[in-house]
This record gives structure tokens, C-alpha cells and sequence, in this order.
């Protein structure tokens, strides 16, 4: 349908209001809710994250996108039937005790929610019972640990260490990443995943879930 | 001005969010700068050659920073700068001081577009990682190569102990990069090359440690990196006041990220000039260290080797003595063709661009550890030898033919990894032949695209 293209479209442009007059004029013509998410909002959005990805596009512009999808899914919801929208997953995200370098760790936390999670950034300088006890709270299905430094990834451990003093290890995925962390050193310390940068660390996390869920 | 003046403004700053600050206020105010002083990115051209849109971008940065302020991350509010108090900083900078002593010493200069003397090299680990048992002996062979300073990196361990920051062990780290930096430096015959650090320790405390007699000395260079972007926080403000009143160099820093808050290249550019005048204005610095990479594409990508092109050809236009110095860092790992090539390309361009200095190189982005040999300090003294005096106009077509070279192998992320420091060097600290003959071989071919290596 020619309208669903347009809204694809518009996601891509990160026109706000463009996209909510769109939407608005699909759901007069009784499109179904579930393809103007699917073939319009989700469809538009993935586009952006494929050129963020190749660096044709950049943050400001995928947030803008972002926002226009969020504002245009809340005018559809009510509108679904029947059926259920799924979440990717709950992630908590933080970067370690001691690192004040939270940029990183912005844009991956950033990009998930964009790639439809719930994501609860925590900022940073974050100590290890923090992160478990925001996982607890939010129920979340990851935690997202992150160190730019090599003097402060190895504050990262903690973290994985709480979770087992407290019996929780295998409820959550542990995800690391940040400037100084490596693919072998997240194996060494019993991590479940490492990505080497937001794109990596959302695929990753996808797949992560999928798993989680195919058990 | 004095920092106690940016601790009063901060404490009275008007308050904002830090996530409002970085995803409205900065880039709102990006959007406008770029229409307004029209700086545009152009593909085709690797090394810019519009020295007016260079001007207009150093003019974008100035006002970028009076429009949006610095922002301090301790209190949540923006501190203030007036443009008298930019102008005086950049009307009064301790460029000329000297590094190093003895018969090791230099001094900074300012280069320009297509300036016949080289940049200077500050050779090393430029940060990366490095193992308690590889540090001394990989500074040993950087530092036997032709450079004018060198880089510390972020020992990994002590005696065997891993390195927490806020901890004990931390300051005793920065203590021991010090003392064996020095070390190094003795063992290598060069006892008064300037030093440039510290990097195993993140708090103010630490760093504080490695100034000793012995250890770092006031004639080294004390980097102060500031957060991304325009940003400020406690520690950089007690990191500048430890070496101010040790009568030490201060080097200011940032990372401006390609892609981040500050979105693409042309929004990059403005942002990091507005970080290079925050830094002289806030630390009084010697010079500013430049590390401008991009979200996913590392520093050799051709955006990247744009957007440092462009800086350094603005800060060469203004009227102030700034000395902009660059990170150049491989994603390839050492003793590699693409290492070789990714290190050229920057160099080249940067070098014709009027930058000042040049930092690097390690491989693997810095973040393996290592992965960082003395031979691509030597890439880097002698490409940009070979490529001072050449003219801007000129250098384009090189640069576009380097990176056409591994492009390919950077954007789909199959790098090669290369070799550790170990299989790089013989016993005697010497590189392997295979190395050398590497390098031998990958400069008759930059001989072909017109280089001549003296």
C-alpha cells in the first residue's frame, strides 16, 4: 500500500509531524494497525538503522526518527486487535564504578531503544549491586555492563559476581562492552555476549533473546 | 583565567538535563552552524581544499561554543564563556615552552597548509594497552626511532595485581609508568625525551602520583582530556589544577565522536573546534591532542581523514597560535599491509593539512593489547617527512588511492589482526625482517604515488 511507503518514508526524513498526519490518515482508511507498524513504522525505522550502521546517517537523525516512530506508535495501539506487539526484551545499561565515560554506553543504549527494546539507562559510575538490584526492579531480560577503560573494565566482574552471590547468573543476560573490553576477555569472565559497538552490541541482543525464548 | 573561576560558574550555571544537553541543545545548535557558515562535507574529496569553508568552520566552533557553553557533568549546568575571555586565551598560549630537555628537547611550532617541516611525531602507545611485562621494551623501540616525544600507554597490570581505579594499586600504577617510562627513555639513549601521559590511572589522585623526581618531570606533557562533547567535570578540573601548580606542561584533549551527538562530518568538525578553543581556554595547554574517530569506522575511514583534514586546515587559517596535534591510529593490527597503508593515508593528509603534530600509531584502534610496535612510530616520521611540503592540491588523488587500497576490509570489518609486540621484534629490540621488508616494500609503492623518502 502506496501510504505505508509514504510513512516508511517520512520515518526515514524524521519528520514528526508528517508521520503523525500520515498515520493519523491510514488508520481513517481502516489500513490494518499491525501493517502500519510492521510495513510502515518498523519498516522506515530499520532503514535508518541500517545507514546509522554505515555511518550515512548519525545519531541526531536516528533519535529524530525514533521519536516519531514512538509518538505514531502510542496514536496506533489502542487501535490493535487481538493482537500482540511484541518487545524485543527489558535491558538495564550502565557504565561501571569509577568510569565517568558514558558516551559509548549513550548511543549503544540509544540504538536498542530504538531496535525495540525497553531500555533503563543508568548512567554512569554505577556500582555492581546497582546494576542487579535495577535488574530485579525493572525486570529486566539483560544487563548491559560497559567500561571505557582498561583501569575500570575490571570492575566488571563485580557485577557477574553479585549476581551469582545472590543465585541470580542465570536469570539475566550479561552483555559487556566499551573501549577497552575485548571479545576474549568477555569469555574469560563469564560474560554472555560482547559487542564492539552499538550495532554489534543490538544484534547481539536480538539474538540473545531469540535464544532465551527458543529454550 | 584561573579554574576556580569555572568551578564558581559551574556551581551557578543555569541547570539542564545532561541528555537534554547532549540530544537538543548541541545538536539544534549544529544544525543551525552548518546552514549558516555552510560547511559542507564533500565525498569525492578527501583532504578538503576550500580554505574559506575551513575559515568559516573555525568561526562555526568559536560560536558553537559561546551558543551552547561547556557543560559540567558534577552540577548539571552549563558554565558560561564570554568571547573576550576566548579571545585572550588564544591571544596567550604557552606554546612556547620546551619538551623534553637536554639534547632531547624541542619545542612546539605551528605548521601550515603545505609547511615544509614535518609535524612532529609524538611516537609510542599513544594510550593503548600494554602489558606490565612489554611496557619498558616497546617504549625502548619506539623511542629509538627518530621521534620528537613519547606516548605512554595503560599498563594493564602490577606485579601481577589487576588495576582498579579508586584503588591503591591504581596510584601505584601510575607511580611505576612513570618511573619505568623513564626507564625506558635511559635504556634507549634519549634520557631527556619528553614524556607524554599518564594513561594507566583515570583519577586526578593517580595521575598526581607519576610526578616524582624520577618520574614524570615538569618538562613532560600532562594530557587533560576533556568528556565528549564540550563537556567538563571535577576531575578534569583537579587534573589541570595538580599540574598547574607543579609548574607542569598541560596538553588538552577530547575524542569528538564522528556520527555521535555531534552527527556527521561537518557537525564533527565544528564541534571539535569549539572542543580545541574549550581546552586552551579552560587548561592554558601547551598544544591540543586530537582524536576525532568515528562510531564505527575507527580514524582511516574517509569521513574521519575529512573531518581531521578540515580541523587541522581551520586551525591553520586562524589567527592564533594553536598547535592541533592528531591521534593516528590503524584498525589493522602490526605488520600488516593495511596498517601500513591506513597509517600513510592519515599521515598524508594531515601533514598537508598544517597539522601540527602527529600521535600514534597503534593498531587495532588502540584496544588490544600489545598490538603496538617502535616500527609504526617510523611509519610515521618518515611518510610524514616524505609528505611535508607537498602541495594540499596535491596529496588528494594519494589519499583517495590509499584508502581505495583497504576500504573495502575496514567497512565490512575484516581487518587483519596482525602481530603482537613479541612477534614483531627480535630479542635484541630490533624488528623483525619481515617487518622491515614490509615497510620496504609498501614505500616503493607511496614512491610510485609520488612520495620521495629522504
Amino acid at each position: 500500500v502506496d501510504i505505508l511507503e509514504d510513512i516508511a518514508n517520512l520515518v526515514i526524513e524524521g519528520d514528526i509531524n508528517a508521520v503523525i498526519t500520515t498515520v493519523n490518515k491510514a488508520l481513517e482508511q481502516d489500513i490494518n494497525s499491525v501493517d502500519i507498524i510492521q510495513k510502515g513504522l518498523t519498516y522506515g525505522l530499520n532503514t535508518v538503522g541500517d545507514k546509522f550502521e554505515k555511518m550515512e546517517l548519525y545519531l541526531p537523525e536516528m533519535l529524530m526518527s525514533a521519536e516519531a516512530v514512538k509518538a505514531a506508535t502510542e496514536i496506533v495501539k489502542p487501535h490493535i486487535k487481538g493482537e500482540v506487539m511484541q518487545q524485543e526484551g527489558v535491558i538495564v545499561i550502565g557504565t561501571v564504578e569509577g568510569d565517568v565515560h558514558d558516551i559509548g554506553k549513550s548511543i549503544v543504549a540509544l540504538y536498542l531503544n530504538a531496535s525495540g527494546f525497553e531500555v533503563y539507562d543508568l548512567g554512569c559510575e554505577v556500582p555492581a549491586c546497582a546494576f542487579v538490584d535495577q535488574a530485579q526492579e525493572k525486570q529486566a531480560d539483560i544487563i548491559g555492563i560497559s567500561a571505557l577503560l582498561t583501569t575500570t573494565m575490571t570492575y566488571i566482574p563485580d557485577v557477574i559476581d553479585e549476581l551469582k552471590r545472590r543465585g541470580l547468573r542465570q536469570k539475566y543476560i550479561v552483555m559487556v562492552g566499551g573501549g577497552a573490553v575485548t571479545q576474549e576477555w568477555a569469555g574469560k569472565i563469564g560474560a554472555d555476549g560482547y559487542g564492539e559497538d552499538f550495532a554489534e552490541a543490538a544484534h547481539l541482543a536480538k539474538q540473545l533473546m531469540k535464544a532465551r525464548r527458543s529454550r | 583565567m584561573k579554574v576556580i573561576e569555572f568551578y564558581d560558574r559551574a556551581l551557578t550555571g543555569t541547570k539542564l538535563e545532561e541528555r537534554e544537553f547532549d540530544l537538543k541543545v548541541l545538536p539544534g545548535k549544529l544544525r543551525e552552524l552548518i546552514k549558516k557558515h555552510e560547511v559542507r562535507y564533500k565525498p569525492e574529496e578527501l583532504v578538503p581544499q576550500d580554505l574559506d569553508m575551513a575559515k568559516r568552520a573555525f568561526d562555526a566552533g568559536v560560536e558553537l561554543l559561546m551558543g551552547v557553553g561547556v557543560y559540567c557533568r558534577n552540577t548539571n549546568s552549563v558554565i558560561r564563556l564570554e568571547e573576550e575571555e576566548v579571545k585572550n586565551a588564544l591571544a596567550d598560549t604557552p606554546f612556547n615552552r620546551t619538551i623534553g630537555e637536554g639534547t632531547e628537547a624541542v619545542q612546539c611550532y605551528c605548521r601550515g597548509i603545505g609547511d615544509k617541516r614535518r609535524p612532529r611525531v609524538i611516537g609510542g602507545l599513544a594510550g593503548a594497552p600494554v602489558s606490565e611485562e612489554r611496557f619498558i621494551d616497546i617504549m625502548i623501540s619506539c623511542a629509538k626511532e627518530p621521534i620528537d616525544e613519547l606516548h605512554t600507554g595503560a599498563i594493564q597490570s602490577l606485579f601481577g595485581r589487576a588495576i582498579k581505579a579508586n584503588t591503591p594499586i591504581e596510584l601505584m600504577l601510575c607511580h611505576y609508568e612513570a618511573l619505568w617510562a623513564r626507564e625506558a627513555i635511559k635504556k634507549a639513549g634519549k634520557p631527556g625525551l619528553g614524556l607524554m601521559g599518564v594513561m594507566s590511572g583515570v583519577t586526578s589522585e593517580a595521575q598526581d602520583a607519576a610526578n616524582f623526581a624520577g618520574g614524570f618531570r615538569p618538562c613532560d606533557t600532562h594530557l587533560v582530556g576533556f568528556s565528549n562533547e564540550l563537556k567538563v567535570c571535577w576531575e578534569d578540573l583537579k587534573k589541570i589544577i595538580h599540574n598547574q601548580r607543579l609548574g607542569n606542561i598541560i596538553k588538552a584533549g577530547s575524542t569528538p565522536m564522528l556520527g555521535g551527538y555531534c552527527g556527521g562530518p561537518e557537525g564533527t568538525v565544528i564541534t571539535a573546534l569549539a572542543e580545541v578553543i574549550q581546552g586552551y581556554v579552560m587548561a592554558r595547554p601547551i598544544s591540543f591532542s586530537l582524536s576525532a574517530t568515528s562510531l564505527r569506522f575507527g580514524w582511516s575511514n574517509r569521513q574521519t581523514i575529512w573531518v581531521n583534514s578540515m580541523i587541522a586546515l581551520a586551525l591553520s587559517t586562524a589567527k592564533a597560535a594553536i598547535i592541533p596535534e592528531f591521534y593516528v591510529l590503524a584498525t589493522a593490527g602490526p605488520c600488516t599491509e593495511m596498517l601500513c597503508e591506513e597509517l600513510a593515508a592519515q599521515t598524508i593528509a594531515l601533514t598537508a593539512s598544517g597539522a601540527s603534530a602527529l600521535i600514534g600509531a597503534p593498531g587495532h584502534e588502540g584496544a588490544r593489547m600489545d598490538y603496538v610496535t617502535g616500527m609504526e612510530s617510523r611509519i610515521l616520521c618518515e611518510v610524514s617527512r616524505a609528505a611535508a611540503g607537498i602541495n594540499l592540491s596535491d596529496v588528494n588523488e594519494v589519499v583517495r588511492d590509499l584508502v581505495g587500497k583497504y576500504e573495502e576490509a575496514l567497512m565490512n570489518r575484516k581487518a587483519p589482526v596482525g602481530k603482537t609486540f613479541t612477534e614483531c621484534y627480535e630479542p635484541g629490540l630490533t624488528p623483525s625482517k619481515e617487518y622491515v621488508n614490509l615497510w620496504r616494500n609498501k614505500k616503493k609503492e607511496l614512491e610510485k604515488m609520488g612520495l620521495i623518502f629522504h
